[in-house]
């Protein structure tokens, strides 16, 4: 479905950057992969089916101005164009309001919403030069749409990536480069092994009856990133079980503990 | 008079909303710790409130910046003995096509539209929760943070990221019995742009109601959200925008 195609995915080398890095590969996209864990990207290189298409790693800070362009611009030499973008790189850390520190405050601002514009930034310029368009895919957070306590800076970044997504939309459409988000509701990845999928799903109602798996999301990503979404664009794709289409919540959130 | 006794804070208190926000306020009896970067202006808009001299006091803040907010909300807490409202006002607006936006512009944009807010709402809801005053923050965002426009990127992000902060803000502090609401003005006609836009060029933008916004037409929210009679709500946003989202 991806045959020809080149694929930038960042935070590449875990959770659900690395299962869209499978699954895209498996669709016949080269990846070029980002991630900050260089060992993690050269490890999942390997696991990579070794066919023909060039797959290849690069260290890289999203959020550092010169590392991007820098990266991108060696992509882009290396691969000679560039028609797919997924920004997921990001950082989680829980934080309540009133004792968070201005240092973890501006670190998730500048991971989680600068680092997918100076992204979007340098690889749309190169989409813009090849006349082919282009898929840019945002990886949100549900907590960017509801309200969870305990988690305000993470929760503001992701809204701001889903509205810069929209802003996105109507600003590159003209060039055929659509924009969209997935926004995965809680899954079960290396960020949050602590949790117990079991023992979430006592405590909160998921109508399809379990947690997201990557997969789930690298599945939606495949969608977002083929031609089968070639009218979609400036959307949020919850990718959540169907938890949060619904009100019910059999356990009281609130007061939460902390 | 809605406020009596109470004091507020208002940032971005030099000119257009921020100023109508503050003598709105100031005309329903509260007292104001104005402030704003250009202390200049803002003395002389506190000039203009005089009639209703309840001591107010202006601050030189830059409320980007941590440690002068931090000094800012202790001096205006000790000034005054409390703090019960907090206004979020002051932003500023960049307009660039995302090619052309540089990460610093997109920084000094978040930095005072986004951090400013956070930063001031985490030093006053301190306050409040260490002396029990059940307060009142209200953020003024956008309508730009509800849909996209081109050559808007920074700003319409920031002020989407500030109205989900107000979600996230309400739900922490409502405990302490702290509300925190957006106001969402649209299209308004401040003295600043009174020269380049004409009121007919505004209404062209889909604004239903007869007439054009008007920096008075936020600040009656703002005084409707702080005031008793909103005391039941929290973390909404209120569109000010003659129903220009309908259209």
């Amino acid at each position: 479905m991806l045959q020809g195609k080149v694929a930038i995915v960042t935070g590449a080398a875990q959770g659900i950057g690395r299962a869209i890095v499978h699954r895209f590969a498996a669709a016949g996209a080269s990846l070029a992969m980002c991630d900050l864990n260089l060992d993690g990207l050269e490890l999942l290189c390997t696991e990579l089916p070794a066919a023909s298409p060039e797959h290849l790693a690069y260290r890289l800070d999203v959020g550092d101005e010169d590392a991007v362009n820098t990266v991108v611009e060696k992509i882009v030499q290396r691969f000679g164009h560039t028609d797919i973008l997924v920004n997921n790189a990001g950082i989680f850390k829980r934080g309540w309001l009133l004792e968070l520190t201005e240092s973890e405050w501006d670190e998730t601002m500048r991971v989680n919403a600068k680092g997918p514009f100076l992204m979007t930034k340098a690889v749309v310029k190169q989409m813009i030069a090849q006349q082919q368009g282009g898929k840019i895919i945002n990886i949100g957070s549900i907590s960017g749409q509801i309200v969870q306590a305990g988690k305000v800076h993470y929760a503001v970044s992701k809204a701001a990536l889903m509205h810069f997504s929209r802003v996105m939309a109507v600003e590159l459409g003209p060039h055929g480069i659509q924009v969209n988000v997935i926004s995965p509701g809680p899954t079960v990845t290396p960020q949050i092994a602590p949790v117990d999928p079991q023992d979430y799903l006592s405590r909160h109602y998921i109508p399809l009856g379990k947690m997201a798996q990557p997969e789930d999301h690298a599945a939606a990503a495949l969608f977002l990133a083929s031609p089968a979404s070639n009218h979609i664009t400036g959307q949020v794709l919850n990718v959540d079980g169907g938890e949060f289409v619904t009100r019910k919540r059999p356990e009281a959130r609130f007061p939460m503990d902390r | 008079m809605l406020l009596k006794d109470k004091v507020a804070i208002v940032t971005g208190a030099a000119q257009g909303i921020g100023q109508a926000i503050a003598t709105a306020l100031a005309l329903e009896g509260a007292s104001l710790a104005v402030c704003d970067r250009r202390l200049g202006e803002l003395t002389q808009a506190l000039g203009d409130l005089k009639a209703t001299d309840q001591g107010h006091r202006a601050y030189q803040v830059d409320v980007s910046n941590a440690a002068q907010v931090r000094s800012f909300v202790d001096k205006a807490a000790g000034d005054y003995g409390r703090i019960d409202i907090l206004v979020n006002n002051a932003g500023i607006i960049i307009r660039n096509a995302v090619l052309d936006i540089s990460g610093a512009e997109w920084d000094k944009v978040f930095d005072v539209n986004v951090k400013g807010p956070f930063l001031l709402t985490q030093a006053v809801a301190r306050h409040m929760v260490e002396h029990k005053i059940a307060g009142s923050i209200v953020n003024i965002a956008s309508t730009s943070a509800q849909y996209a426009q081109v050559n808007k990127a920074t700003y319409a992000t920031t002020k989407a990221a500030l109205v989900h902060l107000t979600r996230c803000a309400a739900v922490e502090l409502a405990p302490y019995d702290i509300r925190v609401n957006a106001i969402c003005p649209g299209p308004t006609l401040t003295a600043q742009i009174a020269d380049r836009v004409s009121e007919e060029y505004l209404r062209g933008k889909g604004m239903i109601l007869p007439g054009v916004g008007m920096p008075e037409d936020v600040a009656r929210a703002v005084l409707f959200v702080v005031s008793d009679a909103a005391r039941r709500v929290t973390g909404a946003q209120l569109n000010i925008d003659s129903g220009q989202q309908l259209y």
